[in-house]
């Protein structure tokens, strides 16, 4: 609810750029989380020491997952949204990737 | 990657072959018909599954780790321990699936069909069950740690000795549910419904239990340190051994409660009685009660019990003496057996488990005795002097004579 809330500030107060340079700085800043995210549940899946490091990892990412649906929600690429729901966490990863570097060019 | 293109698969499901120990990571398999197809062992990590057809498809110990079952048709499927991490099984249908022991850690199943499904010892960790329908599903033994149930039907679901610890359950119906022995602690169930259920010996201790209705719902021998019930309805539930001492209990409403032993109705309180006993201020110094657990075993034992005390047993007497006190109520529970023993004294028995006689009479002067259809009893029974009370429910299994006195006629018998 509190995360709503603050996109609902934010985007009340910050229309989008016509060049989308900030939504692309945070896109940017998100997508690396999300790979810094799923390299960390990865390593600690493998650990004999699983539990709640890699519930509260799971957790973190199904955040950041959340905050860039909200931002592509926002600029409008719903397809892209889609495609992002039905592929697995490091494919998610490699798609922002791809969408970043030819989309917001 | 996948070892087969989606066409092959396609073509080899037309001609109904195994797929069983086939890799098919990250395959868009999308609304494809699998219907009763072997995908034992199979790797499907990644896969799209969306609107697929796998009804009564085997999946046992299949791979499916983050792959995409939404809208899945898996009734009657077996995934007997598949791994399911991160799966996204939102709006599938696994009614009547075998789901057990597999792991869902962390998987979406919102609004996902698991009616009579069976999940014992399943992993849930962290899924997310919101708005699932779950009504007599099996989740005995299940790790529902952290999961969230929000708005969940689990009517008349078995989640016996399950693990709900940190769970939220909001507005969750659990009416009629088996959470005997269930771990509850700090579990956040605001406006659920345990109406009828089976909460005994759960510990609910820090459980937030807000305008949650209990009425009827068993919570013998529950543990509710530290839980909350403000507002809470509990008419009629069974509080008997609870212990709640340090329980929030802020305007609960509760026209009365049962303070009996067996949970029978027989000991109803009301008003400051029963608010004294809900708080732990009454039970204990006016009734001193003894609970022998599953799994011990007691052999060649005298044992007596004072006027009005109170006893269960679930565990296995072997040639034991038991003198009841008046007005002792003594409980045998579902797991309890009383082997070659011989119970004397004016005290309420009722028998849930099985009891059989040493030596005729095997049961001498009960004020009541109840068997219940769960219960067995096996011996002659000589009434108390001013006769004995007697109800056996229907299903119980009884060969028993019925004595009139110490040296009296023999009144009946039955089988």
């Amino acid at each position: 609810m509190a995360r709503f809330q603050r996109y609902r500030r934010e985007i009340a107060s910050q229309p989008p750029a016509p060049n989308r340079t900030r939504e692309r700085g945070t896109l940017e800043a998100l997508a690396r989380r999300l790979e810094e995210q799923n390299t960390a549940f990865q390593s600690a899946g493998k650990s004999w020491l699983r539990g709640d490091d890699t519930r509260r990892i799971r957790q973190e990412r199904a955040t950041t997952v959340l905050e860039i649906n909200l931002l592509l929600a926002r600029l409008g690429e719903v397809a892209l949204i889609e495609r992002l729901e039905r592929i697995p966490f490091q494919q998610k990863s490699e798609e922002l990737r791809r969408f970043l570097s030819t989309q917001l060019d | 990657m996948a070892e087969l293109t989606r066409e092959e698969v396609l073509k080899r499901a037309a001609e109904k072959q195994s797929f069983a120990r086939a890799d098919l990571r990250g395959l868009d398999l999308s609304g494809a018909e699998l219907d009763g197809l072997d995908f034992a062992r199979a790797e499907l990590d990644g896969a799209n599954l969306e609107g697929a057809k796998l009804r009564g498809a085997n999946l046992r110990n299949a791979s499916l780790r983050e792959a995409f079952l939404k809208r899945a048709d898996l009734r009657e499927a077996d995934l007997d321990k598949a791994d399911l991490d991160g799966a996204n099984l939102e709006k599938a249908d696994l009614s009547l699936a075998n789901l057990n022991r597999a792991a869902l850690e962390g998987a979406t199943l919102t609004e996902a069909n698991l009616r009579g499904a069976r999940l014992s010892g399943a992993e849930l960790s962290s899924a997310d069950l919101g708005k699932a329908e779950l009504e007599g599903a099996v989740l005995a033994h299940a790790e529902l740690s952290d999961a969230y149930l929000g708005g969940a039907n689990l009517r008349a679901a078995d989640l016996r000795n399950a693990v709900l610890t940190g769970a939220n359950l909001e507005e969750a119906v659990l009416d009629k549910a088996n959470l005997t022995e269930a771990d509850l602690v700090n579990v956040r169930p605001p406006k659920a419904s345990f109406v009828g259920a089976s909460l005994l010996r759960a510990n609910l201790s820090r459980a937030r239990l807000t305008q949650s209705k209990l009425d009827r719902a068993d919570l013998r021998h529950a543990n509710l340190n530290g839980a909350d019930f403000e507002s809470s309805s509990l008419t009629g539930a069974k509080l008997f051994g609870a212990a709640s001492s340090s329980a929030k209990w802020s305007s609960p409403v509760a026209e009365f409660i049962d303070a009996s032993a067996g949970g029978d109705g027989s000991r109803p309180l009301r008003g400051d009685e029963a608010e004294l006993f809900i708080q732990g201020k009454l039970s204990q110094p006016l009734h001193a009660a003894r609970y022998f657990g599953k799994g011990d075993v007691l052999r060649d034992a005298s044992l007596e019990f004072g006027d009005g005390s109170s006893i269960e047993i679930d565990s296995r007497f072997e040639n034991c003496s038991i003198t009841l006190g008046q007005g002792t109520d003594l409980v045998i529970g579902q797991d309890g057996v009383l082997s070659h023993c011989r119970i004397t004294g004016g005290g309420n028995i009722t028998v849930h488990g099985q009891f059989f006689e040493r030596e005729s009479p095997g049961i001498r002067g009960p004020k009541t005795l109840v068997v219940s259809a769960t219960g067995a009893l096996v011996g002659a029974v000589e009434q108390a002097p001013g006769s004995t009370q007697f109800a056996f429910q229907p299903g119980c299994r009884l060969r028993v004579k019925i004595l009139n006195s110490p040296n009296g006629t023999e009144r009946s018998g039955a089988e």
